[in-house]
């Protein structure tokens, strides 16, 4: 579970986000959305330690971030980044330095964590990919390679940035069931999208970011409902039952 | 999973290389001696075997030392930088170490250790205002390779204007600018060799880290590792290695550069692969340069320097042109 209790931060003396209160629940999706540059992968960097912040806290399954080391905050948390190099590394390698901060000495990675990672390779379809060069591969395949990394770490929370960006519809809908399956199995996931549709959705609660505050944090249905969604974003999303499932589209 | 099926036979390989390279320049010089002659030598204590104790063993060991620290320094810049134009001689930690030793040469003090101290605080200060410079917002790491470029000059302008104001510096440290052996002692070498070989200790317990650390500081953070701290470090030690390289064997060029670029093409850039294969090529590559510098020409002896820039200027163009087929990214 994620608690975010008054937090206030931004780039240097530039706050972003002001006295924001957030919490992501266990078994939950909890998607954060709003407009480019609203702050919400900030808010991400913030919950991680990548940005120090102004004022509030951050509890982590009931540790407080301020008075855990970066190692434990990792084995409580995985965390994929929005922006994402091409590193001179194989996908295999790599997935397995998700399980770097299990790592003890000798230093040198255990046959558990060999296996780990193996398991977030073929959870991602990409066991067949371990030997291949992190160039070599296309960007929706890298994309899938750095999810395995974060499933690799074993963390009861999971925060990804964006994990949609270069798959196809197709590995959205797989990813969208993984993530299913991770909150079902008790983890907590934290997710920025930009795709409302599929926030819609796949979420369990949402949360939308505007003018550097939470401006609501509902159900899907609930945000619907408030026309948030189609003041902030200008459009007009529309919800049709189909077998019993709600379906979201928009019109052009 | 995930292995490099030619990391074993490159790392033997190096390894034979390494050892090759150094039985020949034990056995061949001025006079030759066979490896069998040499241990009976050692052994009997004749004529032969001062040539031996006092004068080819330590060349050989301090060409070993000077490779494998030079080289390995080279390949940990060049992954921390990410960028494969990073080498100790190109960003000015060589030239930093250099202006180290003319200053303690400019003040007197010629002792080994003090020596190696010197060039090793002259490239750590270099280290630290690149660190400066890369840590800024902003910065790509190309431009920390320019600006290490132009810290190369400087420092080199700087110890070019020492010794052009006091002579006796010019004399003291002439075969230390172009890089050589003629002069290494062990009372040079054993305290620069103690310092290269605990460096080396030290990375090759380092080596998720230093890959971790390639994948950028956001993912690097993701996993719990904290990227300026360990980037700091491994400058540090890639800092440590280069200066006391050069505090006995003076600012040898292309080793740093062109042996982790070779390696990286024979076993990849993961660094448990690179580090090993890189230490034993670059100890052997100095070693057969050096060799052939001090019998290409008898009995006039060139300057290591000279002969590594002859070789490793050409091979690099080649491997250049050879496998120009990298990534835009490179």
């Amino acid at each position: 579970m994620i608690e975010v209790c008054n937090l206030s931060a931004g780039y240097g003396k530039t706050e972003v986000l002001h006295n924001i209160s957030l919490s992501a629940s266990c078994g939950e999706i909890t998607t954060v959305i709003g407009n480019n540059g609203c702050g919400k992968s900030t808010l991400l960097k913030s919950i991680v330690g990548l940005l120090p912040i102004q004022s509030g806290k951050i509890i982590i399954d009931g540790a407080d971030t301020d008075n855990i080391s970066s190692g434990e905050r990792a084995r409580l948390l995985a965390y994929l980044p929005q922006v994402k190099g091409v590193p001179d590394i194989c996908a295999g390698r790599m997935v397995l330095h998700g399980r770097f901060p299990y790592l003890s000495y000798p230093r040198r990675y255990s046959r558990t964590d060999l296996d780990i990672a193996s398991s977030a390779m073929e959870q991602m379809g990409i066991s067949s990919l371990a030997d291949r060069q992190m160039s070599e591969l296309s960007g929706g395949t890298r994309q899938k390679v750095y999810i395995a990394m974060a499933l690799a770490q074993r963390a009861p929370v999971v925060m990804l940035d964006e994990p949609t960006v270069y798959l196809d519809i197709g590995q959205r809908k797989k990813l969208a069931e993984t993530l299913r399956s991770l909150a079902d199995s008790g983890k907590t996931i934290l997710l920025v999208l930009h795709d409302i549709l599929l926030a819609l959705k796949i979420s369990d609660k949402i949360a939308v970011i505007d003018n550097g505050g939470i401006a609501m944090c509902e159900s899907p249905g609930e945000i619907l409902e408030s026309g948030l969604i189609n003041r902030i974003f200008g459009i007009n999303i529309k919800s049709v039952s189909d077998n019993g499932s709600i379906q979201y589209y928009y019109e052009l | 999973m995930h292995s490099n099926k030619y990391f074993a036979p490159v790392l033997w390989g190096s390894m034979f290389l390494c050892a090759a390279a150094a039985v020949l320049s034990l056995c061949i010089g001025s006079i030759c001696i066979s490896p069998v002659g040499i241990i009976r030598e050692l052994a009997g204590g004749g004529m032969a075997s001062n040539i031996i104790k006092y004068s080819r063993l330590p060349r050989t060991l301090a060409c070993m030392t000077a490779g494998a620290g030079l080289a390995a320094a080279g390949a940990v810049l060049q992954r921390v930088l990410a960028n494969k134009l990073a080498s100790p001689s190109i960003i000015g930690i060589n030239a930093g170490a250099g202006l180290g030793v003319t200053i303690c040469c400019a003040l007197g003090v010629l002792s080994g250790w003090m020596l190696s101290l010197s060039a090793f605080f002259g490239s750590l200060v270099t280290v630290a205002l690149i660190s400066v410079f890369s840590g800024r917002g902003g910065i790509s790491k190309t431009t920390v390779i320019l600006g290490g470029v132009a810290l190369n000059s400087i420092l080199n302008a700087a110890s070019e204007s020492i010794t052009v104001l006091n002579p006796d510096v010019s004399i003291m440290t002439s075969e230390f600018r172009i890089g050589g052996f003629s002069s290494v002692s062990a009372s040079k070498l054993l305290p620069a060799a103690a310092l290269i070989i605990l460096a080396l200790i030290a990375l090759f317990t380092l080596f998720n880290e230093l890959d971790i650390l390639s994948l950028g500081d956001e993912n690097a953070h993701a996993v719990g590792l904290p990227a300026k701290k360990y980037r700091a470090l491994f400058l540090c030690l890639s800092a440590l290695l280069s200066g006391a390289a050069v505090s006995f064997a003076g600012l040898l060029g292309f080793v740093g550069l062109i042996v982790p670029h070779l390696v990286r093409r024979l076993v990849g850039s993961e660094s448990r692969h690179l580090l090993p294969v890189s230490v034993f090529t670059g100890a052997g590559f100095v070693t057969l340069c050096d060799l052939a510098a001090r019998t290409l020409f008898l009995p006039y002896e060139l300057p290591v320097g000279i002969i590594m820039s002859i070789i490793g200027g050409p091979v690099f163009i080649w491997l250049i042109i050879r496998f120009k087929g990298g990534h835009s990214n490179d």
